[in-house]
């Protein structure tokens, strides 16, 4: 009797263990192959990308990627991407970290309402901004900019630029800051001693967290600039007249940066989400 | 000369008031315990001597002079946490010695008394480490070595030794009267422990 229950039990959890195991499985499939796929076109010849069969293994041709180079304008799309989202970063960054060292460190009245609006800005979607923004944009001559183009982004970004370093903030005691004071520390020294250093690790992954906001962007980038497009705006209008392998090594030269950095930051997004991994 | 005379002084959280016209004078070089009851004040009233509360009312004098406007950095004080407030980020020793180099003395200097307080509370074994590393009796006392390291004119310490077992606070506490006695400190010592 408890034989066949233990037995059953056992089963059970054999079963949930299965069921388990091939969720993830599915799960990484659903990530991880498009990106396989993506990689693999990309480092084939042209040739090769546009013949059927499709292969599943790279060749380690350059081809493709020689021809994304040689593409005209692409080079400049690609400078620009990177400048609009070093912007993103250093604004978002000197934007965000004293707003969150004020909400962490001080009572202030409207200190809730304040907070809920730094959130709402990601309650309105882009595509009703976007239109109202580039009239504005061509009245004060920012339009197809990149700065232009970076301030939206860092109202995109700020919003997780605070919520990354708020937690942080939070977690250090306001007491370090005290025992720093009474050991010869102005407000100042005390902030760049103590309180630098260990938000350090946060602020980076906040950086580097708007840097892949902007770099992933595309709405904005294509409707606020003309002449000076972003990688992703620039793709985009290229789509329909762009062969094949070229899609797949914009796409790949895309993905990259940013799955490189969020792979580095992973830690931080955990944080974010309240998820504790430490 | 570091003689600390409390007026007057009273303290309010809002409606809440913490601390009642306090009076009190402690003479140059006393060894003052304090005792009372979790939640009468002692903190507060410790943080309003180090500058880290500002009294509702009332002044705070220190070797003859007033120092309620002055910032914690220039009252000649310095602090032991109830929670210790060692910095995660640096060693014990940077620890000990970050109120030393704050001051800029010589390497040689800031080694030199680092490992004399560190000795005196017995953590010379563990300068290396970082507070992550250390059981809560360790930290506490790095707590404590680091304030008397800035050999201060007066030091508050805010139950300093409430986390070690009871026959090495005897020890502990004994030795830190003789240290602050030699060294002609004013001590103002809080604790909640009824064995004297
Ligand atoms: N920032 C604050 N806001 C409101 N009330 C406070 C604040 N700080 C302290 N209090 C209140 O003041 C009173 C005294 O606090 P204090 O920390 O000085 O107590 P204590 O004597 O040190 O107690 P313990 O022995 O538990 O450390 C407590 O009732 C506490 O709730
Ligand atoms: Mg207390």
């Amino acid at each position: 009797m408890t034989d066949t229950v233990l037995v059953d039990a056992a089963n059970t959890r054999k079963w949930g263990r299965y069921l388990y195991i091939s969720s993830v499985v599915l799960l990484c499939a659903w990530v991880l192959v498009p990106i396989y796929f993506l990689m693999v076109n990309t480092l084939s010849s042209p040739e090769t990308v546009n013949s059927f069969p499709k292969t599943l293994v790279p060749e380690f041709d350059l081809g493709s990627l020689t021809f994304f180079a040689g593409f005209a304008g692409m080079l400049t799309a690609l400078k620009n991407s990177v400048l609009v989202a070093g912007m993103t970063m250093v604004m978002s960054i000197l934007i965000g970290a004293p707003a969150v060292y004020a909400l962490s460190r001080f009572e202030f009245r409207g200190k809730s309402t304040f907070r809920l609006l730094i959130l709402l800005t990601r309650a309105f979607p882009l595509p009703l901004l976007a239109l109202p923004l580039a009239v504005m944009f061509i009245r004060t001559g920012l339009d197809d900019t990149a700065f232009g183009l970076a301030l939206v982004h860092t109202t995109l970004a700020v919003p997780f630029a605070v919520l990354i370093t708020f937690s942080l903030f939070s977690g250090i005691p306001i007491e370090l800051e005290e025992a720093a004071w009474t050991l010869g520390c102005t407000r100042l020294t005390a902030f760049t001693m103590v309180v630098l250093p260990l938000i350090m690790p946060g602020i980076t992954a906040s950086a580097i967290f708007a840097f892949v906001i902007s770099w992933n962007e595309v709405f904005a980038a294509a409707v606020l600039t003309i002449e000076n497009r972003t990688l992703t705006a620039f793709l985009l209008q290229n789509l329909d007249t762009s062969p094949l392998h070229l899609k797949f090594a914009g796409g790949f030269i895309l993905v990259v940066p940013a799955l490189i950095f969020i792979f580095a930051v992973r830690k931080y997004l955990f944080a974010m989400w309240g998820i504790a991994n430490r | 000369m570091a003689e600390i005379q409390i007026k007057n002084v009273a303290k309010a959280f809002g409606a809440y008031q913490a601390l009642n016209n306090i009076n009190l004078t402690i003479a140059d070089q006393e060894f003052m315990v304090l005792l009372g009851a979790s939640g009468c004040g002692k903190s507060t009233l410790l943080r309003i001597i180090a500058g880290l509360e500002t009294a509702t009312s009332g002044e705070v004098w220190i070797g003859g002079k007033r120092i309620d406007h002055l910032s914690p950095k220039d009252r000649g004080i310095a602090m032991v946490f109830q929670n210790y407030a060692v910095f995660p980020h640096l060693t014990v020793f940077e620890n000990i010695g970050f109120g030393l180099r704050m001051q800029k003395l010589p390497n040689a200097e800031v080694t030199r008394r680092v490992e004399r307080v560190a000795g005196l509370m017995h953590i010379e074994m563990l300068l290396k480490r970082y507070s992550g590393e250390l059981s809560g009796g360790q930290r506490q006392r790095v707590a404590v070595a680091r304030a008397l390291a800035m050999e201060p004119d007066v030091i508050l310490m805010d139950e300093p030794l409430s986390n070690l077992d009871a026959l090495l606070r005897m020890e502990m506490r004994a030795e830190l009267k003789g240290v602050l006695a030699e060294s002609k400190t004013t001590a103002i010592y809080v604790t909640h422990d009824q064995v004297k």
